[in-house]
């Protein structure tokens, strides 16, 4: 079957694949995966966006596919790349480099957290309200502010080494 | 490193990553999913239409070949896959991955474990238990003599020797049982994985 997006899915796809990208770089080992990840996603989110009831925000929408795809697609990491996404050439020539090394710790930090953890982290890391976590993640504002707590002492430690 | 900082850092990644250049939509689309589900769905559907063929068609043998009980029976056996079958493949259709995470990745879970149930349950039918029954059967009737056929009063004796008599109970014996553990092990080898990684993500976010 040929899908085809109408203009308004195309916009919107444009207009939040960052968030699609971040989400899929900390689940994918590599670019390849990566390219699938995001691909799978956009597929999701067109079969989805047919039976799209405003029932939940547009975000909260966006965050729960993108999510709930990568984490039935994550596999182990057999091929331990910390910086999938972050090579030199993702970056615009005039960054600081001691600037690319924070960033590249935090995401490293990150892809050392379990799946589950890495979903709570990149919610709080997009400055989700805890209210709009539990709803992406279907737990409780509580169990949120538990797991955030827990989640930030494991990144300060594992980047401070 | 403060918390303020870690979000700081994030905003500062985001805004320097450029990974998403060259993303053609209307071909992400029509790409072919790599979702374990659709691949399921894929293999349901081909298995959902083999099962009406083979089954239509032993109904209409039957009816023509043994009269109407055993056709009226091969037809009640082929409803049953009918509506089994139907029943997993929209279960499937209906699933939607805007679903809150913790519900939909049970939701995958549950599915895949049921899925490899049903597997492991058709290849212990199919290739131990028939066959059990079916070489039990021929051994009964072998040494009863009953039922005796027409075809096979007419059918030259044969009888084993005792080396050949120990290779096919061996072969009949063992060979069924080494299939079922081997398609059990691969079956096991490509979802356990995953529904483990799945129950530990579902922990994860309860615990």
């Amino acid at each position: 079957m040929v899908m085809n997006p109408d203009s308004f899915f195309k916009d919107f796809v444009e207009e939040n694949k960052g968030i699609i990208y971040k989400i899929c770089r900390v689940y994918a080992n590599d670019r390849e995966e990566l390219q699938d990840f995001v691909q799978e996603v956009t597929i999701q989110l067109w079969k989805s966006s047919q039976n799209f009831e405003n029932r939940s925000k547009l975000s909260t929408w966006v965050y729960r596919v993108t999510l709930n795809v990568c984490l039935t697609l994550s596999r182990k990491n057999k091929r331990r790349v910390d910086t999938v996404g972050l090579l030199s050439t993702d970056y615009i020539d005039d960054t600081d480099n001691t600037e690319q090394e924070q960033i590249s710790a935090l995401y490293a930090a990150i892809r050392k957290l379990n799946d589950a953890d890495k979903a709570i982290t990149l919610l709080y890391l997009e400055d989700k309200s805890y209210q709009e976590i539990a709803d992406i993640l279907g737990i409780t504002v509580s169990n949120v502010g538990v797991k955030i707590t827990r989640v930030k002492s494991k990144l300060n430690d594992i980047i401070n080494g | 490193m403060a918390e303020l900082d870690l979000k700081g850092l994030w905003k500062k990644g985001e805004s320097s990553l450029s990974d998403s250049e060259g993303f053609d939509l209307d071909k992400s689309i029509q790409s072919k999913s790599k979702d374990v589900l659709q691949k399921i769905k894929f293999i349901l559907t081909i298995e959902f239409w083999l099962n009406n063929v083979i089954t239509t068609s032993c109904s209409v043998f039957y009816y023509i070949e043994f009269g109407p009980f055993w056709g009226i029976f091969t037809g009640i056996v082929f409803l049953i896959y009918f509506f089994y079958y139907s029943f997993l493949i929209n279960a499937i259709k209906k699933f939607d991955y805007a679903g809150e995470v913790k519900n939909s990745l049970k939701k995958i879970y549950n599915y895949l474990r049921f899925y490899v149930l049903h597997y492991k349950v058709v290849l212990w039918i199919c290739f131990l238990i028939i066959p059990y029954v079916a070489f039990g059967y021929g051994f009964f009737i072998g040494y009863s003599g009953e039922p005796n056929p027409e075809w096979a009063q007419n059918t030259p004796q044969f009888e084993f020797t005792k080396s050949q008599a120990y290779i096919a109970l061996g072969i009949i014996i063992v060979l069924p049982l080494l299939i079922t553990l081997g398609c059990n092990y691969l079956i096991s080898l490509i979802y356990d994985r995953k529904i483990k990684k799945l129950k530990a993500i579902v922990n994860g976010l309860d615990n």
